[in-house]
């Protein structure tokens, strides 16, 4: 899976796909893990274009989460619709992530 | 009275689900539910085939999973049936919530929480579950 990746005053900024489902799920994972193990471990995900996303979806972002957080980083989620946001607070995981609104706002939380 | 409004057949293969994921949408959407009402159901049958995927099938391709697509003037009804295993029956009563931070265990609560009826049931070989959404 390719992901939209950049990095910005060490932090890694990646776009998800308009979905993320179970048939992308272990490619995505890998991809991020290997972004966070290459990074500092601050991660930027942008959701903007992400209408779609299943339980397999979630589990990618908990493990990212988890593993910035082994590198005392963490996950920001930002550009959230809200229909996914609706999922993120249907399974309280929007207690788990910080979610803001744009991306500016996650970068300056980080710095 | 629901009238069957589609019969959908796919394999259970993860690459199948996207394309039923938009099938989904534009069914609800023809049935008049919300953006977020359409996103709901989805999701919670997305889940559903999921666990006929990776539970009933062991992550096996190539086996059948039919959904029958049926609506009435106050409700949807969806059933989604497989001839894989038997459900375990805790996972059919589900728990009131996954662990917060756990890495899934999600997929239950999905269907439970954003459906207003879910119906586990085995019989010989096929594994048949019932969604219900009122409109």
């Amino acid at each position: 899976m390719n992901l939209e990746h950049r990095t910005e005053n060490g932090i890694d900024i990646v776009k998800l796909p308009e979905r993320l489902m179970m048939a992308d799920a272990a490619d995505a994972r890998a991809a991020l893990k290997e972004i966070i193990g290459k990074g500092a471990g601050k991660l930027i995900l942008d959701l903007a274009d992400t209408t779609f996303m299943d339980s397999s979806g979630l589990a990618v972002l908990v493990s990212s989460l988890q593993a910035a957080r082994k590198k005392a980083g963490d996950v920001y989620l930002v550009g959230m619709g809200d229909t996914v946001r609706a999922l993120f607070e249907l399974t309280r995981l929007h207690t788990v992530f910080q979610i803001f609104d744009d991306e500016a706002g996650a970068i300056r939380a980080f710095s | 009275m629901s009238n069957v409004v589609a019969n959908l057949m796919l394999h259970s293969d993860p690459n199948d689900v996207p394309g039923l994921q938009s099938r989904l949408l534009t069914l609800c959407e023809e049935a008049g539910l919300d953006n977020l009402g359409a996103f709901q159901l989805t999701s919670a049958i997305v889940e559903a085939v999921n666990n006929c995927i990776e539970h009933a099938y062991g992550g096996e391709p190539g086996h059948r999973i039919s959904l029958r697509w049926l609506a009435g003037p106050e409700e949807i009804v969806v059933e989604i049936r497989d001839n894989g295993r038997a459900m375990p029956t805790e996972a059919t009563r589900g728990r009131a919530t996954a662990d917060v931070d756990a890495v899934c265990g999600r997929g239950w609560h999905i269907i439970r929480q954003w459906t207003d009826t879910a119906v586990y049931e085995r019989d010989q070989n096929s594994n048949l579950l019932t969604l219900t959404r009122r409109r």
